[in-house]
């Protein structure tokens, strides 16, 4: 399911301004069961990354 | 055709309806009209033939305003953004229908709901504000008469919330010129058919949503492996790394042949735009380019396209915002032949500001300014102000008198068909038309989308099958140089174009991640197994092309029918481009051969199965796609061929 409202990712964007703003939450656990965080492996802009 | 008959996933389930004469709201279930159209546009086609009768005009209170969102949208499938906005068209008085992407939608189907269903008509001005099951119509006394921008601040000021997502209407809407728009996150503009002019007579000033649900999948882990696939698909373009690093920069090559075949100027008297206008508007150095700030995308999308800009010189310094595109270029340049960077954008962002419809603006604003230039009016016409080619001021001027209606604004904002009865004088020859709404779309030299602006459904506009260039069109393998100037074997290429985009519309995937920009991007392959597996239906690609695309485009063809009178006739390109031709430049002498149009046209037809002679739809090919109940509507009102 998708449900963004879950997401440990929240991103603010404004429009008028051109401002985008983001932050990930502590509830984040880069999807410890996953090889790949699931954010990353799935960001349709290719935006996220790991880095070390 | 598919025999399971039940959708599992992508629909967030419910159609709302908001009836505006009685205060009163209710839900509807989805699924069945999901069922016959895939959802989208689809649907909203659907409620509009099921619901509007026949003698429905535009402003009365019985006409719909329904908002469509796709039913991928809300899902990671991507550039699944969309929304359709139907209604009946204030031009043409048949299917109304603008598109457009952003958040939004998105977020309507996170509130629960697939469509967004408007009847009635309040008697004093109102914003929707509908967040998960709270559904309210509000009072917006101290929102009606603020720009986009002003409203989009007070909306967001007033409910404290800054992830809501907001549909409005400018001063244009509520002063209900006829090409006005609806205008989504401040500058994606849902502009053709007059959609913003129908919920300024519904006295909306916007519709706020905000929604917190979920979205559930058939099949999550294959549909995820599908997106993966269309993801990977449409990154590795070269297209999506030039669009994402410079979009627009296409135009910045002056030899580039887009500017030769693509572009009406001052108001249909060339199609070729001197070379050194080119240069100085979109040169890299300080051009438009170089104003571009970033680049921003639409929910779920893997290009971006949207170019935010910034003036940082000038007397319109500090002016930014984004929404600036292509058509920008035709329209509030090349139209009216102003060539200054800074002037053109601030054009631009004044005109989402207003809520009007770019397109229609400048093709009524260019057509005063001919009319200036051959002496039909003049200074007394327009409280003295100067409309000659290239004024950046003049045109700014007239596009803040046509939304608040001021002086010869007031006749231009009643489109051009009314315009020309008042000025008279033989202004009519100058106007520029397709089924009575403005057009601003190149027809002399692409001929494939001079037949697909002629025959679109809603009037006008490019998006129902225009192919252009290389590549662009036409079920794979697509081999061979697609040459734009030729009639022979166009119309498959419209048919086919055309069929696809009902099937994207549906779904609300976006056609520059689609069939629209090429070859390598997503096609019905991929939609095929994101419907698949993400509403759990069993579909093929011939489900997609002989079954729902065709029932998409004869809804809206029959709506036609119903409700106007229009003729082959009506499928025609504008009178200018059949009897004058283009005067300089490499395509100098090219105009509409109208034997060979007629015979493009009549291709088209067979391919749709309508009767050639009068481009009507028949009974075989209605009782084929099931809609037998519409053919006998048809029928009884003679609108049936045969």
């Amino acid at each position: 399911m998708f449900w963004p409202d879950k997401s440990s990712i929240y991103i603010y964007r404004n429009p008028i301004s051109g401002e985008t703003k983001w932050k990930i939450d502590n509830t984040c656990d880069q999807c410890a069961e996953e090889e790949t965080p699931l954010c990353v492996k799935y960001c349709t802009y290719r935006a996220l990354t790991i880095s070390d | 055709m598919s025999n399971k008959r039940s959708i599992k996933g992508c629909l967030a389930g419910k159609i709302l309806w908001i009836d505006l004469t009685n205060n009163k709201i209710w839900r509807e279930n989805t699924e069945k009209y999901a069922l016959k159209t895939l959802g989208g546009r689809g649907i909203n086609s659907l409620i509009m033939l099921e619901k509007i009768n026949c003698n429905t005009r535009w402003s009365d209170p019985e006409n719909l305003l329904c908002f469509g969102v796709g039913s991928m949208v809300g899902t990671m499938a991507p550039g699944a953004c969309r929304v359709d906005i139907s209604t009946i068209n204030v031009f043409s008085g048949g299917k109304g229908s603008a598109n457009v992407g952003g958040f939004w939608g998105p977020e309507l189907k996170y509130a629960g709901y697939d469509n967004l269903i408007i009847t009635g008509k309040s008697k004093k001005p109102v914003y929707l504000y509908i967040n998960d099951e709270d559904v309210q119509i509000r009072e917006a006394d101290n929102i009606w008469g603020k720009d986009i921008f002003e409203t989009e601040e007070l909306l967001r000021a007033e409910i404290k919330d800054r992830d809501i997502k907001i549909a409005a209407i400018g001063p244009a809407g509520e002063n209900l010129v006829r090409g006005s728009a609806i205008i989504v996150d401040t500058a994606k503009a849902a502009g053709g058919s007059g959609v913003g002019c129908v919920m300024g007579d519904k006295k909306i000033k916007a519709v706020v949503v905000r929604g917190h649900g979920k979205i559930n999948i058939a099949e999550p882990k294959k549909f995820m492996k599908i997106v993966e696939e269309c993801n990977k698909k449409c990154i590795s373009q070269e297209s999506t790394d030039f669009m994402r690093k410079a979009p627009l920069n296409f135009y910045a090559n002056p030899e580039w042949d887009g500017w030769n075949t693509n572009i009406v100027v001052r108001n249909g008297q060339d199609d070729q735009w001197d070379y050194e206008k080119r240069i100085k508007l979109m040169n890299s150095q300080n051009g438009i380019p170089s104003m571009i700030k970033k680049v921003r995308a639409c929910y779920q999308c893997p290009t971006g396209c949207m170019p935010f800009m910034e003036i940082r010189k000038g007397e319109y310094q500090g002016t930014k915002g984004e929404g600036f595109w292509i058509n920008t270029i035709m329209g509030h340049a090349c139209r009216v032949d102003v060539s200054e960077p800074e002037a053109v954008i601030e054009s631009w962002i004044l005109t989402n500001r207003l809520g009007l419809d770019g397109d229609f603006a400048s093709s009524v604003i260019s057509w005063a300014f001919e009319l200036y230039e051959k002496g039909i009016i003049s200074e007394k016409d327009t409280d003295g102000l100067e409309l000659k080619w290239g004024d950046s001021k003049s045109f700014i001027e007239m596009l803040k008198r046509l939304a608040h209606r001021n002086g010869i604004g007031n006749i231009l904002a009643e489109g051009l068909t009314e315009a020309a009865k008042k000025i008279g004088k033989n202004s009519e020859e100058y106007v520029i038309q397709v089924k009575g709404q403005p057009s601003i779309e190149p027809f002399r030299v692409p001929k494939a989308w001079a037949l697909a602006v002629s025959t679109s459904p809603v009037a006008g506009r490019h998006l129902r099958g225009a192919t252009m260039g290389n590549l662009r069109y036409g079920p794979k393998p697509r081999t061979g140089r697609f040459n734009i100037t030729d009639y022979q074997n166009q119309a498959y290429g419209v048919y086919w174009q055309g069929k696809t985009k009902e099937i994207e519309d549906n779904l609300g995937i976006c056609n520059y991640v689609g069939t629209w920009s090429g070859a390598n991007f997503l096609d019905l392959s991929d939609f095929v197994q994101l419907i698949n597996t993400g509403m759990g239906l069993n579909l093929n690609e011939k489900d997609l092309m002989d079954y729902y695309a065709p029932i998409g485009r004869n809804m809206e063809k029959a709506f036609n029918e119903l409700h106007t009178d229009m003729t082959r006739d009506d499928d025609m390109p504008p009178k200018r481009f059949i009897v004058e031709e283009v005067k300089t430049g490499p395509y100098k002498g090219f105009k509409i051969d109208i034997k060979k149009y007629n015979k493009m046209l009549d291709d088209y037809y067979k391919f749709w199965e309508w009767d050639i002679k009068t481009g009507k739809q028949t009974r075989a090919l209605m009782e084929k796609l099931g809609m037998t109940e519409i053919a006998n509507r048809l029928d009884q009102k003679g609108k049936l061929s045969g």
